[in-house]
């Protein structure tokens, strides 16, 4: 069990990096990161021996952002702009900083589902194979996530979006 | 004529990401340099994730917050309290995730024998000085006349390790003074996103044993060094030490061909 504990512990920083960038706000990713790993001990007995730990916690992760999500359009909050997480541990290189606030907004404006492709891939180094398991997706799927959200981002970037398209009820 | 499979979508994504068999990226760059456009999606495209991995960078380095480290040492038992192997645990995630923190590196400096103090230093120092130049990071390009000059001056064999595998590609090298005024070598590496790292090589150290992978930290640089007999070779990046590793296994091995 203490093996179990030591495989889990070693994933937290990254948990936390990536849901961070998935959710844009320091608490919500924080929250996110502790349901999953309450999640992952009342189903440690699911965990073979010798599978991929990260490939598992992400998608324990990642079934939570879902239901987040969905709940969330049940019920929709606002969160206003300030409070997006903007905060940085330590000042980044110079050459970054304005791009670092840019790509916040940018990845806030990015389709969810494209977000995570680009960020498992990315910035988590999985392989295809991995990111398209963590995200219950055909790899092919997965691929052309990575690809519109890559553009998709570049173009947000550049302060060049295209109007989203709105659905008028 | 050999006739060159065309160009698909999937090899575009593969080489934003460097996943691509290096032949099959010679042949996706040999197209993009007839393809402008794509290719400057392309390389937009790979400044993105290096800006992306900065911004995630900044989290891994924020300390974990208790109340995560409770519920990850929630064992069956359903009591929250840390082990001693937890904390164990802790300090060696701590130590794999930081990138730019201190914390963890500490007790790690202090086992670094003072003589390899100077070796680690000066490796780390010419990572600093010269990986981020954007116009001249080397002072001769990869060809095989400048690892025929370094083997010279160092009086011994320098070979430049094919790092494929592992992503990177040599870019060149140059020659350096160490403090005790006989010449150094500098390699450095590129992968696709941009990032670089080195390999420093030093042919005349006071030592006859071999040292096998030790890591040292100087600041903001991670220095993965060993030892064989006189000869040092470190390997100085921004990566973490799970990222390091694998590179170093492949250069000792490709060394040792």
């Amino acid at each position: 069990m203490a093996q179990l504990e030591r495989l889990i512990i070693r994933e937290i920083p990254s948990l936390r990096a990536y849901a961070r960038l998935l959710v844009g706000e320091r608490n919500r990713a924080d929250d996110l990161v502790q349901d999953c790993l309450e999640r992952a001990w009342s189903r440690a007995h699911l965990f073979r021996a010798g599978g991929d730990m990260r490939v598992w916690l992400f998608t324990i992760l990642h079934n939570l952002y879902v239901s987040a999500i969905r709940q969330q359009q049940r019920r929709p909050t606002v969160v206003p702009l300030a409070e997006h997480d903007a905060t940085l541990a330590a000042p980044p290189r110079e050459d970054f900083h304005m791009e670092i606030a840019d790509l916040d907004r940018a990845l806030v404006e990015l389709p969810a589902d494209q977000r995570a492709a680009v960020l498992l891939v990315g910035v988590e180094d999985m392989s295809y194979e991995e990111a398209a398991a963590v995200l219950a997706i055909p790899v092919g799927t997965l691929m052309s996530r990575l690809h519109r959200g890559r553009k998709r981002l570049r173009i947000l970037m550049n302060g060049k979006a295209p109007p989203r398209l709105q659905r008028i009820k | 004529m050999v006739t060159v499979p065309s160009v698909t979508k999937e090899d575009l994504i593969r080489y934003v990401d460097g996943r691509l068999a290096p032949q099959r990226s010679a042949q996706v760059a040999a197209y993009l340099s007839e393809h402008p456009e794509t290719a400057g999606e392309l390389q937009a495209q790979q400044r993105l994730n290096a800006l992306l991995l900065e911004r995630y960078k900044h989290v891994c380095e924020e300390p974990i917050p208790p109340a995560l480290l409770q519920a990850a040492a929630k064992g069956p038992s359903g009591r929250a309290r840390l082990r001693k192997e937890t904390l164990r645990a802790v300090a060696v995630a701590a130590v794999a995730a930081i990138l730019g923190g201190a914390a963890g590196w500490l007790w790690r400096s202090a086992m670094i024998e003072p003589q390899w103090q100077d070796f680690t230093k000066q490796a780390a120092a010419a990572y600093r000085v010269y990986t981020p130049e954007r116009d001249r990071p080397v002072e001769l390009a990869a060809r095989q006349e400048l690892l025929a000059w370094l083997s010279r001056r160092l009086g011994m064999p320098i070979v430049a390790p094919r790092l494929d595998a592992v992503g990177y590609h040599f870019i060149g090298g140059r020659l350096l003074p160490t403090a005790g005024g006989t010449p150094a070598a500098q390699l450095m590496y590129e992968n696709a996103a941009g990032r670089r790292f080195t390999l420093y090589i030093q042919a005349d150290l006071r030592n006859s044993r071999d040292v096998e992978f030790q890591f040292a930290r100087q600041d903001d640089v991670n220095v993965l060094y060993w030892l064989d007999g006189p000869r040092g070779y470190a390997l100085s990046a921004s990566l973490d030490e799970s990222a390091m590793l694998p590179i170093a296994k492949v250069v000792y091995d490709e060394l040792r061909r």
